[in-house]
């Protein structure tokens, strides 16, 4: 055994424990920036780490404690008290410096000033920005091609959050009959498992893009500190890279979240977000049925013109036939008056000849020359044409136009 | 002394210009020359009938209803 004086180690911590507790009569106000959290049986255990300004290697590093019963009172205070508890922002906590004999050093934190992380935030934020502005990350989701129409959704956002029952019910309930296909891509929509569930859920989108025409990032109201957690660069450059368009409703009012300036389209609530898309397919099915109007008008238009056209061929054979069937009645008409027009002149010709002849004869007729005083002389029934033949002492008959005489010598 | 009508206008036709032969060639009997005659005037006039009608005919046959 060695004569040299030691303590045993509770003892060495036990003074140690006594020495701290013996500095900080009071808990402390100390700025830090979150590195890890993690909740366990209410309690809520922090890493605190403070980086160097130029480096950004980590100074000094702390674990801390929000107990169960403490966390009570700090929501009734602040009820969005969760939203600053994050990995990444800077805290300004009311801290009382504690050492435990067994489990060592910590910091029981007592306090938040959520206004200084607010600023903080804000600080954060404006950096962000002005770096997203920098690369210029705000174009380009902007400029991806919207769909005709929208009818695949692939929709991230958490499966019990009130905002995306409100989307979806506002989607289905439509005057229009209008259908979405939604998929959903479940994701903590605030706290620290945020960044981590969105980026997870925007590479499995990415993969499978080519199913879908937008992607929708949704949540009901927050807090700004709830939103916090939006600001993010990573997630900033994912959206602004996505191979779909996409559209955020993120609910806040006032607030502009990085993810909003990145992304395609950015409205205030889901709902909004599903009156856009209600909006717009409506709009393409009015374009549609406004399409399909001119078509139809086109094809009427285009019908009546064969049909007038039709019209005006068959009126034009109508004619065609009727002139011709009218040029044959003439040549008929024609032929059978000239027919008529020959046997009336046939028959002038043979009443002409008829009374030719018949003049002939009356002018011939012996009767009509003995009516001129002539008388036919006639011996033994001869005709006596000549004064030689002519016997003084015979019968000598005359006959007159009128009767015979009878000469005896 | 009637004789009988002709048959046709053709009959009628060939009598007259047989009476008119007759009368040329003076082969007529006096005493039948008036008879003679008046056959001529009633072929004539059978004649000019049978014109007359056919043209009726045509006339009627050979109207054009408008």
């Amino acid at each position: 055994m060695s004569d040299r004086k030691s303590l045993t180690l509770y003892e060495l911590n036990t003074f140690i424990k006594r020495i701290i507790a013996l500095n900080f009569e009071e808990p402390v106000w100390v700025v830090a920036e979150v590195l890890q959290i993690n909740e366990k049986r209410g309690h809520t255990y922090l890493t605190l780490i403070q980086k160097d300004d130029q480096s950004e290697e980590i100074a000094a590093q702390s674990n801390a404690v929000v107990w169960a019963g403490d966390m009570n009172l700090l929501r009734k205070k602040s009820p969005d008290i969760g939203s600053y508890l994050i990995a990444g922002h800077q805290l300004m906590l009311q801290v009382a410096p504690v050492y435990h004999e067994r489990f060592g050093f910590q910091l029981v934190v007592k306090d938040i000033d959520t206004a200084f992380t607010k600023g903080a935030m804000d600080l954060a934020k404006e950096a962000l920005f002005e770096r997203i502005r920098q690369e210029g990350l705000e174009v380009h989701n902007k400029q991806k091609p919207l769909p005709t129409c929208y009818t695949r959704l692939a929709v991230i956002t958490s499966d019990q959050a009130a905002g995306y029952k409100d989307f979806k019910k506002h989607l289905q309930v439509n005057s229009g009959g209008l259908r979405f296909n939604i998929a959903l891509f479940n994701s903590s929509m605030q706290g620290q498992n945020l960044k981590g569930d969105m980026m997870r859920a925007l590479d499995s989108i990415t993969e499978r893009y080519q199913e879908f025409d937008a992607v929708v990032i949704i949540r009901g109201g927050g807090s700004r500190a709830d939103l916090a957690g939006f600001d993010n660069y990573e997630l900033a450059y994912k959206i602004a890279h996505s191979p779909l368009p996409v559209l955020i409703g993120i609910g806040h009012e006032i607030d502009v979240s990085v993810l909003d300036i990145v992304a395609a389209l950015s409205f205030k609530t889901p709902t909004a977000v599903a009156e856009y898309l209600l909006n717009y397919n409506l709009g393409f099915l009015a374009e549609i049925t406004n399409l399909y109007a001119s078509i139809c008008q086109h094809v009427t238009f285009t019908l009546d013109k064969k049909r007038a056209g039709l019209d005006k061929l068959f009126r034009e054979v109508q004619f065609s036939a009727i002139s011709q069937l009218r040029k044959r009645q003439n040549n008929l008409l024609s032929q059978f008056m000239s027919v008529k027009s020959t046997l009336l002149f046939n028959l002038l010709k043979k009443r002409n000849h008829v009374q030719q002849v018949y003049d002939t004869l009356v002018l011939k007729n012996p009767l009509e020359i003995l009516k001129k005083g002539y008388v036919i002389v006639s011996q033994n029934n001869q005709k006596i044409t000549s004064v030689k033949d002519l016997n003084p002492a015979a019968e000598t008959k005359l006959v007159f136009h009128d009767g015979t005489g009878i000469i005896n010598n | 002394m009637t004789k009988k009508e002709p048959i046709s206008f053709e009959a009628a036709m060939d009598e007259l210009k047989q009476i008119l032969q007759s009368i040329e060639q003076d082969t007529v009997n006096i005493d039948d020359l008036a008879g003679q005659v008046a056959r001529a005037k009633q072929l004539k006039e059978y004649c000019e009938a049978r014109l007359t009608a056919i043209e009726n005919s045509i006339e009627v046959e050979m109207t054009i209803q408008k």
